[in-house]
């Protein structure tokens, strides 16, 4: 199968520079390039500033790109335009899920309502009884039982209320679902449940994933292909094998000797490595070193 | 040898509108000089509660309900603020997790540590500033001289973590109380704030009682570890002990649901469910529900503390010899991996 004939998602280039005042402009996402294909789970990972999380809401149209291509499903959704004619296709088949939960929800309104809302928009249902049980259907989903239909997002703990909005998320049945440090804020024994939840479902479901984590362990744990991003460019790409087996990148070497481990033996030894990102070449590009393994080199 | 800070039987309880809970529930232990003794439980087990029952920083509804907290030797259960006031800077400090919770934004950095050790020791300006300038060093900030004469903005999360150090140390403190310090920062930096941790106990001999959710985090710092569950200590013992021979269940469960211990392709361990609400705990043990491995008196009756060795002590129907005899889960049994 020719893994690059159809992405769910292509971005081309793409490029967010925020201009501060005349002297200064912030090149928050600068040139990155990378595609997610059928059913794939791609990471986003880096440190704080790195651009991921800009780089995911360019993507979901919070702010027009200043350079570059984004296509969805084959759909150019780049500019305003683009995302007009195909607002459609958008509002089903590509969905969000943030950080903070608690901010996401609408705490005026009760798990069913929030988890029924985009089928309602969407007249998905005639008839109300086949939407009460789609909504039965994705709260069992997520593992959430009937009890929590009337519960306000307040009244339930950080897990269950992300538990709610992943419900309401794939409840379009999405193409790909942009997933913003879904487990951050979260417990490890409850961070632990969601990542299982999140592989079930996109077992379950076929969805595309846009993962974006600055916790390497978890990308590790769940993703199909990472992209590791420093200073707005996109460093090394390449499988999660690939990556954490044989990283090539200094920078990738870096991130994954400050990997907390739980061995003291090993973590009282180990030597963290660092990197200067001012090492980075200004003008460069991702070239492959081994078949869909990628760095970033400067190009000459 | 004479443990600095000692928790005899410490329970602590609010009186809440929907009754009293427990939060802090029976806990002991010691902690020795230049030692550092990693708490590590979920959020809401009651570890943030139990340190500032200790520093008395706790919210007028609640009292420390029955035990002893001593101090050098001295028991400080029942002193006042003004006595509080002396000992807090003296012989406590307090790093939170976020630094800008600890520094005032207006003012220069410098002068905020100059603050801290005045508060301490009557001395010079010029002498205060040196000192100030000596702890900069100390916690490995770089051209102290100019980065003196800057507001907390100008600095990044990991040095500003560095200076909320270098203010905790200005008082000389016998102690520092690090609640989850590394929490909101970067993996790179979080690497480096626990090395720094590591290198100022050796050089000081200052004791550290770090806090943590994660127990990946404190592996590599902690020479101790208590694991806190439901306001109770259910396992204590060495860093190796608890990494590499853990036996409560509750620590298999934290250790298995790191990703990074995982197999890969193999679905995440999880500790099922969500951790109990302290106003209306279960008869017996608080964990049952969530344990796999839980009989039938863990719904009747608490376990006792069983000793293991004489530095390791689990809360655990386990270990008691009438108990099956169970394996812990296989992915723990991988010593010297990642």
């Amino acid at each position: 199968m020719n893994m690059m004939a159809n992405p769910v998602l292509k971005v081309q280039n793409l490029k967010q520079h925020f201009r501060i005042n005349a002297h200064y402009t912030v090149k928050a996402v600068d040139g990155i390039s990378f595609d997610i294909n059928q059913g794939e789970i791609f990471a986003l990972a880096g440190e704080s500033g790195s651009g991921k999380s800009t780089a995911a809401k360019t993507i979901m149209g919070v702010y027009p790109p200043t350079d570059g291509q984004i296509s969805f499903l084959g759909h150019d959704i780049t500019d305003r335009k683009g995302r007009r004619q195909n607002a459609d296709l958008l509002h089903k088949k590509m969905t969000i899920i943030f950080q903070d939960s608690a901010a996401a929800l609408n705490q005026r309104m009760t798990v069913e309502r929030i988890v029924s809302e985009p089928l309602a928009v969407n007249r998905v249902y005639r008839e109300k009884k086949d939407l009460e049980n789609r909504v039965d259907e994705l709260l069992e989903m997520v593992g959430l039982d009937t009890t929590y239909r009337k519960k306000y997002p307040p009244e339930i703990s950080g897990g269950q209320r992300q538990r709610v909005a992943i419900a309401r998320s794939i409840a379009m049945k999405p193409a790909l679902v942009i997933a913003d440090e879904p487990v951050a804020s979260l417990d490890v024994s409850i961070q632990a449940q969601i990542l299982n939840l999140f592989q079930e479902l996109q077992k379950e479901q076929g969805f595309s994933f846009l993962f974006i984590a600055h916790d390497l362990s978890v990308v590790r744990h769940i993703c199909d292909r990472v992209g590791v991003m420093l200073r707005g460019r996109l460093v090394e790409t390449g499988s999660t094998e690939a990556i954490f087996e044989n990283p090539l990148h200094p920078y990738t070497k870096c991130l994954l000797s400050a990997m907390p481990a739980a061995d003291p033996e090993y973590e009282r030894n180990k030597k963290v490595l660092e990197y200067d990102p001012e090492m980075m070449p200004e003008k460069g590009s991702l070239q492959e070193t081994e078949p869909g393994h990628f760095i970033y080199a400067s190009s000459f | 040898m004479q443990p600095v800070l000692e928790l005899k039987n410490l329970s602590v309880s609010f009186d809440t509108p929907y009754g009293e809970v427990e939060a802090v529930r029976d806990v002991s232990w010691s902690l020795n000089r230049g030692e550092v003794l990693a708490v590590v439980g979920e959020s809401g087990c009651g570890k943030t509660v139990m340190v500032q029952s200790v520093m008395k920083l706790l919210p007028k509804n609640s009292r420390v309900k029955q035990g002893q907290i001593i101090v050098g030797g001295k028991d400080i259960t029942g002193y006042n603020e003004s006595q509080m006031r002396k000992l807090r800077s003296s012989v406590f400090s307090m790093v939170f997790q976020d630094p800008m919770t600890s520094l005032n934004p207006t003012i220069p950095i410098g002068k905020q540590i100059v603050e801290a050790i005045r508060m301490h020791r009557k001395i010079r300006t010029e002498e205060a500033e040196n000192r100030a300038k000596e702890l900069m060093r100390m916690v490995k900030i770089e051209d102290v001289e100019q980065r003196f004469h800057l507001q907390p903005h100008y600095f990044s999360g990991g040095m500003r973590q560095r200076c909320v150090l270098a203010m905790a140390f200005a008082s000389e403190p016998e102690m520092i109380f690090a609640d989850e310090p590394t929490t909101a920062l970067d993996v790179t930096v979080q690497a480096k704030i626990l090395r720094l941790i590591r290198d100022l106990k050796e050089q000081t001999g200052v004791s550290f009682v770090l806090i943590s959710h994660d127990l990946g985090v404190v592996a590599g710092i902690a020479d101790r570890v208590a694991v806190m569950y439901a306001g109770k200590i259910v396992e204590t013992g060495t860093a190796e002990e608890i990494f590499y021979d853990p036996r409560h269940p509750y620590t298999w469960g934290l250790l298995t649901a790191l990703p990074s211990l995982a197999k890969e392709g193999e679905q995440l361990r999880t500790i099922p469910g969500v951790p109990p609400v302290m106003v209306d705990l279960p008869k017996g043990d608080a964990f049952a529900s969530r344990n796999e491995y839980a009989m039938k008196i863990d719904y009747e009756k608490m376990p006792p503390v069983f000793k293991i060795t004489d530095t390791h002590y689990a809360a655990t129907w386990l270990l008691d010899e009438r108990a099956p005899k169970v394996e812990p889960p296989v992915s723990l049994r991988r010593k010297g991996q990642w």
